[in-house]
């Protein structure tokens, strides 16, 4: 099944400015850990709005879990986002809760979760993402990584079929980015079935993702697994991305007259290789 | 201009639950015209070593040296009891001389000559066009309205702004150009010092690289450079000098290479990704000279003439 | 990391931190009434206020506070009681009765009520500032929602939306460090601009304010759009129904706690609203 099918999507902040998404298509399977690159300003964060319900008014057609969204619905889109989990750029701003343990809650109270059965889900999830020992700290206290965490555990307790990061790791030091991500991957091998969808600008996420969608000026540009992607040297440097360290060092490698077979694809291939 | 921590301890909020000090003793003399870096992990008192330089906190004890500007202690400090006549006259010789009295011009001079580029700048914005933004601290230094504009203008077209932004309105701007507009503001000022606290940020790549060429070209240019990063590739790729803070101490100051391609789990530190790879290979066996590793060409250098 | 403001929560695990804090809120109610009702004569006025400011002591000893360093953090109540203590000598207040109660600097009246009424109103104050830290400093901002919820829940049946009223204090109470935050910031980076927050003629401080006054303005809105984002993709719709988390539990000391604080207070209003001059019984049990 496609958890997210996108067609000839379309919109404009206003009618007579450029279209920040144009004319952009793509399908999303399920149990996929998926990531949309491209610089600031390429329409990322609007495509995240527009599939999260955020944005109604587009032209084309959105559907998630095989579902049409309809555009004025707002009770569908609120049981849409039952299956979703999203977790923004700013760790501070979506912090709800007074402390770890209340924030974690207030997902938890909005979907009727009764009251006895709360603090259970709390201690789970807060130890999944390695944050239950802070759960009555307030977000203060918290680096920006440990507030991430913990909206990933408030996510992860409403056991969602679809994880949206929406520039998750941009503000977090590389500490706390790799964190995440190592997070991220753990949960996917806990459970295949969970669909993530990573918008980011980080390519070393993307290179180790399943599939890589790439975005220019609002229309998709590649799209592909993230080597057949980061093939297209030339057009990733046109639109300003720059490959991930292991490819740029193969080609390094490879341009001092190193002769390196097609089947090296990983860092740890590679330094076997050059052991050898 | 030369700037020297001496003895310099940093306390928040003594003497209540929350007390808890951010520097320890720090001695040390910063490096003049390099390009330095400022590393540790959150906590280790880096933002309250740099807030230091500029005056925004006054020491708890010792004192920094900026220039002619000594930052010192709000009280002078009570000299111990079991000191002799001479000792007693030499400790209050030497507290007349450390606690200066600041005039408001004073520290207005030293913010002019140290300039501190905070984290996300861009939320210090407020005036209606870009120009004017600019010009606000050039104004406060006591420049004249035509000046600071001109010295704006410059501080624009630094950063890569054309005449096109002059007259815009910040708000306006994408997140990578309010940075710009952010940057020039201190820049206009033409400061000795140069701080910047992760100025990378939130920026993507094509973004972050500006940002890194411009320090690297203003360090060029005469000025000192800190950044203050938990970027090491950024740290290796452009530092001269490296000064890593640990628990409100400096453990250790010295060139990138020499800190970097061993195990750094002691300082909370992780190598950058050509190290880290450099190390990775070491282990297998392949010994490669590191000694001037800064960038993925370097290390397919070093590679290739491992290999040899 | 901010500054240690007055105000603040202060994590110890005292008596008065274990309190209920429906409990606490009710008796700062009941103890700021007992401060500002009229009692019979002057003797019995600075008795009971003095009851009260040795209460307030104990009770800031058992909160692990200080009466002198919050005195010494509340600079301009300083200002307040100088400028009180001015006013009263200079714009005399007494009753007829005392009219001729005064004593000379040089050909000056200073009538010995106003400086009692002045002492009064200074006594009313540091007690009331007092009790308010305490509670401040003893009940996270989290319990405080949670009692305000139960207060205002009455006002449910006549159709005030209480839980959105309920959510709005609690966001508002976790953004204020945040919102701190940025204000500690913005300050640092327009002075590091050159901006001057202390000195400088009226126009430069006007200048100075608004350096800060609008960036903080444009980041709050930033933040509280992603926050109604977040918190709309978090699944909070404020019409629906939601679950508890925090539910308050009554226990058996509380309602202990709840009688000996209604029973002090009890006394107090006999003593106000019953006319009750201690010294005249006395006096007159002597004499009889």
């Amino acid at each position: 099944m496609n958890i997210i099918e996108v067609e000839h999507l379309k919109y404009a902040y206003d009618k007579n400015s450029k279209p920040a998404v144009d004319d952009v298509s793509f399908t999303i399977p399920a149990g996929k850990y998926v990531t949309l690159i491209g610089h600031n300003g390429s329409g990322k964060s609007t495509l995240a709005k527009l599939l999260s319900g955020l944005i109604t008014h587009y032209e084309g057609k959105i559907s998630l879990f095989g579902q049409p969204i309809e555009k004025a619905d707002n009770a569908a889109i609120y049981a849409l986002r039952k299956k979703m989990g999203f977790v923004f750029q700013n760790p501070d701003n979506q912090f709800v809760g007074s402390t770890v343990r209340d924030d974690i809650a207030f997902g938890l109270e909005n979907r009727q979760v009764p009251h006895e059965e709360m603090d259970g889900f709390i201690h789970t999830y807060a130890k999944k993402v390695g944050m239950e020992d802070y759960l009555d700290q307030s977000p203060e206290n918290l680096s920006g990584g440990q507030k991430q965490r913990v909206a990933i555990a408030g996510v992860l307790a409403m056991h969602p079929e679809l994880v949206l990061y929406d520039e998750a790791t941009s503000m977090l030091d590389p500490v706390g980015k790799r964190d995440i991500l190592d997070i991220t991957f753990h949960l996917r091998e806990e459970n295949p079935n969970l669909t993530v969808l990573s918008i980011t600008h980080d390519v070393e996420e993307a290179f180790r993702s399943d599939y890589v969608l790439v975005l220019n000026a609002g229309k998709l540009v590649l799209e592909g697994t993230p080597a057949e992607v980061f093939s297209h040297t030339e057009e990733l440097k046109k639109i300003h991305l720059d490959a991930p360290f292991f490819l740029s060092l193969k080609a390094a490698l490879k341009a001092k007259g190193m002769e390196i077979p097609d089947e090296i694809d990983t860092e740890e291939k590679l330094e076997e290789f050059l052991c050898r | 201009m030369p700037i020297n921590f001496s003895h310099v301890f940093f306390t928040y909020n003594p003497k209540s639950p929350f007390q808890s000090n951010a520097l320890k003793d720090i001695n040390i003399t910063l490096p003049e015209h390099r390009f330095v870096a400022l590393v540790g992990r959150t906590g280790s008192g880096k933002s309250t070593f740099v807030q230091l330089i500029n005056a925004l906190l006054s020491p708890t004890d010792g004192y920094v040296k900026i220039g002619d500007y000594i930052n010192h202690p709000e009280k002078a400090k009570k000299a111990p009891k079991d000191l002799s006549k001479e000792q007693k006259k030499a400790w209050k010789a030497e507290q007349k001389r450390i606690q200066q009295k600041h005039k408001s011009k004073d520290i207005k001079a030293l913010r002019k000559h140290v300039g501190l580029v905070f984290q996300f700048p861009e939320y210090q914005l407020f005036e209606e066009t870009v120009e004017k933004d600019v010009a606000f601290g050039p104004k406060n230094f006591g420049d004249s309205k035509e000046e600071a504009l001109k010295k704006a203008h410059q501080a624009l077209e630094e950063v890569g702004l054309d005449s096109s932004f002059f007259t815009r309105s910040p708000f306006d701007l994408s997140g990578g150009e309010k940075r710009k507009v952010a940057i020039a503001g201190i820049l206009a000022t033409s400061p000795e010092v140069l701080i910047v606290d992760e100025p990378t940020a939130g920026l993507d790549p094509a973004a972050a690289k500006d940002a890194m060429a411009l320090f690297q070209k203003i360090e060029q240019a005469g000025t000192s450079v800190f950044l203050v990063t938990h970027d090491m590739d950024l740290v290796a790729q452009y530092a001269d000098e490296v000064i890593v803070l640990e628990n409100g101490q400096v453990v250790k100051q010295c060139p990138p290479s020499e800190l970097f391609g061993q195990d750094l789990t002691q300082y909370s530190l992780q190598n950058p990704h050509v190290f880290d790879f450099a190390l990775r290979l070491e282990k297998r066996g392949l010994k490669l000279n590191t000694a001037s590793l800064r960038n993925v060409d370097d290390l397919a250098n070093a590679i290739m003439e491992a290999k040899k | 990391m901010s500054r240690f403001t007055m105000g603040r929560y202060v994590p110890y695990n005292s008596f008065l931190h274990r309190m209920d804090p429906r409990l606490k809120i009710y008796s700062l109610i009941i103890f700021m009434i007992a401060i500002f009702v009229n009692y019979p004569t002057w003797a019995m006025t600075y008795t009971m206020l003095g009851i009260l400011f040795v209460m307030t002591i104990v009770l800031l000893r058992l909160a692990h506070m200080s009466l002198l360093s919050l005195l010494k953090s509340l600079s301009s109540l300083w200002f307040m009681v100088v400028f009180i203590l001015i006013i009263y000598i200079f714009v005399p207040r007494y009753s007829e009765a005392n009219a001729d109660w005064y004593f000379l600097i040089g050909t000056y009246k200073v009538y010995w009520e106003s400086l009692l009424e002045a002492g009064k109103v200074m006594l009313r104050l540091i007690v009331m500032l007092s009790v308010s830290m305490i509670l401040t400093a003893t009940t996270t901002p989290l319990a405080l929602t949670d009692a305000l919820d139960w207060y205002l829940s009455p006002l449910r049946w006549m159709g005030v939306p209480t839980p959105i009223l309920a959510m709005i204090i609690a966001l508002a109470l976790r953004f204020i460090p945040t919102i701190l935050e940025d204000v500690e910031r913005i300050l640092k980076a327009q002075s590091s601009r050159g901006v001057d927050f202390k000195h400088g003629h009226i126009f430069a401080k006007f200048r100075a304010i608004i350096s800060l006054i609008i960036p903080l303005f444009v980041s709050s809105f930033v933040r509280s759009d992603e926050l109604a984002n977040a918190m709309e993709c978090r699944g909070y719709d404020p019409t629906s129904k939601r679950t508890k988390y925090r539910k308050l539990h009554f226990q058996w000391w509380d309602l202990f706690e709840f009688v000996v604080v209604s029973a002090v207070i009890a006394c107090f209003f006999y003593v106000a609203f019953g006319h009750f001059d201690a010294y005249a019984t006395w006096w007159g049990l002597v004499t009889k």
